[in-house]
C-alpha cells in the first residue's frame, strides 16, 4: 500500500534554538529593527492574542482530528512566527503540516506535542509584562 | 526610504492573522501617508471593493483566507480591473503557488518575513503614476 511508504519515513524531534527566556529578547531583536517600544508593545499584545487562540485551535482540532482546520491553523501560526522572528518555530509549523497531509495523528503526537509546548512557553514569555 | 512621495492613496490589506495585519499597518504608516484599508476575510474586501466611495489603489492580499480566500479573490478582481488599474500584490509565506498566481493576474509576491526595503521597493514599482 502506497500509506506505508510514509510510515518509516524519520520524524525528527523539534528541538527549539531558544530557551523560553530568551523567546522574548529574539522577538524584540527582530522587531527593533523597524520599530521602537510602544510600537512593539502594541505588536506584541496582538501577537499574544492571535497566539492565544491559535494554540486554542491546535489543541481543539487535535482532539477533533481534524487534520485539514489544523494545517490551516498551523499556516496562519507560521506566518506570524516568521514575522515574530522565529524562523526555526515557523519551519516546526510547516514540518508539522507537511506531515499531516500523509500521516494520521498517532505518527506525530510527540512533534506536535513539543511543538505545542515551545508555543505555550512562547506564549507565557511573551504574556509577561503586557500591560 | 520613504513611499511619502505616493501621497494619500488608498491600499487596501486583506489578511486574516491580525498581528501580520498590525505589522503591516504599522510598517506602512512608518514609511508612507497612505490610506490603510484593512480586511480580514476575502468576502469583506471584494465588498470594499465593490462598495468603495473612493478608488482603491492597490490590494496587498493574503491568500490563506477565510470565507473567500484570496486565490478567488484575486480571480474575481481581475474579471473587472486590469494590472494597470488595479495592483494586487499577493502576501505569501508560500513560493510554490507564484508561477500559477501570476498567470491569475498578481502583479508582484511579498514574502514573509516582511521586510520594509522589499515592501517599499514592490509597493513603489506597482503604483503606475
Amino acid at each position: 500500500m502506497a500509506k506505508d511508504i510514509f510510515i518509516h519515513t524519520p520524524i525528527r524531534e523539534t528541538e527549539s534554538v531558544y530557551h523560553p527566556v530568551q523567546f522574548k529578547k529574539a522577538v524584540y531583536a527582530h522587531l527593533l529593527k523597524n520599530f521602537d517600544e510602544p510600537v512593539i508593545e502594541r505588536l506584541l499584545k496582538t501577537a499574544v492574542t492571535s497566539m492565544e487562540g491559535y494554540l486554542d485551535s491546535i489543541k481543539k482540532n487535535i482532539l477533533l482530528k481534524d487534520r485539514k482546520a489544523l494545517r490551516n491553523t498551523l499556516h496562519a501560526l507560521q506566518g506570524m512566527l516568521i514575522n515574530l522572528g522565529l524562523e526555526e518555530e515557523a519551519n516546526t509549523a510547516k514540518e508539522i503540516q507537511n506531515i499531516l497531509k500523509l500521516h494520521d495523528f498517532q505518527n506525530i503526537n510527540s512533534l506536535i506535542e513539543n511543538f505545542l509546548q515551545t508555543m505555550t512557553d512562547l506564549l507565557k514569555e511573551l504574556q509577561k509584562n503586557i500591560t | 526610504m520613504s513611499l511619502k512621495h505616493l501621497g494619500n492613496k488608498n491600499i487596501l490589506i486583506v489578511e486574516d492573522d491580525a498581528f501580520n495585519m498590525q505589522l503591516l499597518r504599522s510598517l506602512l504608516t512608518k514609511i508612507s501617508n497612505m490610506n490603510i484599508i484593512p480586511s480580514y476575510d476575502g468576502a469583506e474586501a471584494l465588498h470594499i471593493l465593490e462598495s468603495a466611495k473612493e478608488k482603491i489603489d492597490m490590494i496587498l492580499l493574503d491568500i490563506h483566507l477565510p470565507v473567500m480566500n484570496g486565490i478567488d479573490l484575486l480571480g474575481h478582481v481581475r474579471q473587472h480591473y486590469s494590472y494597470e488599474d488595479l495592483p494586487v500584490l499577493i502576501i505569501s509565506v508560500d513560493k510554490k503557488d507564484k508561477a500559477d498566481l501570476f498567470r491569475m493576474g498578481a502583479n508582484e509576491f511579498i514574502h514573509k518575513p516582511f521586510d520594509i526595503y522589499d515592501l517599499a521597493s514592490k509597493i513603489s514599482s506597482n503604483f503606475t503614476t
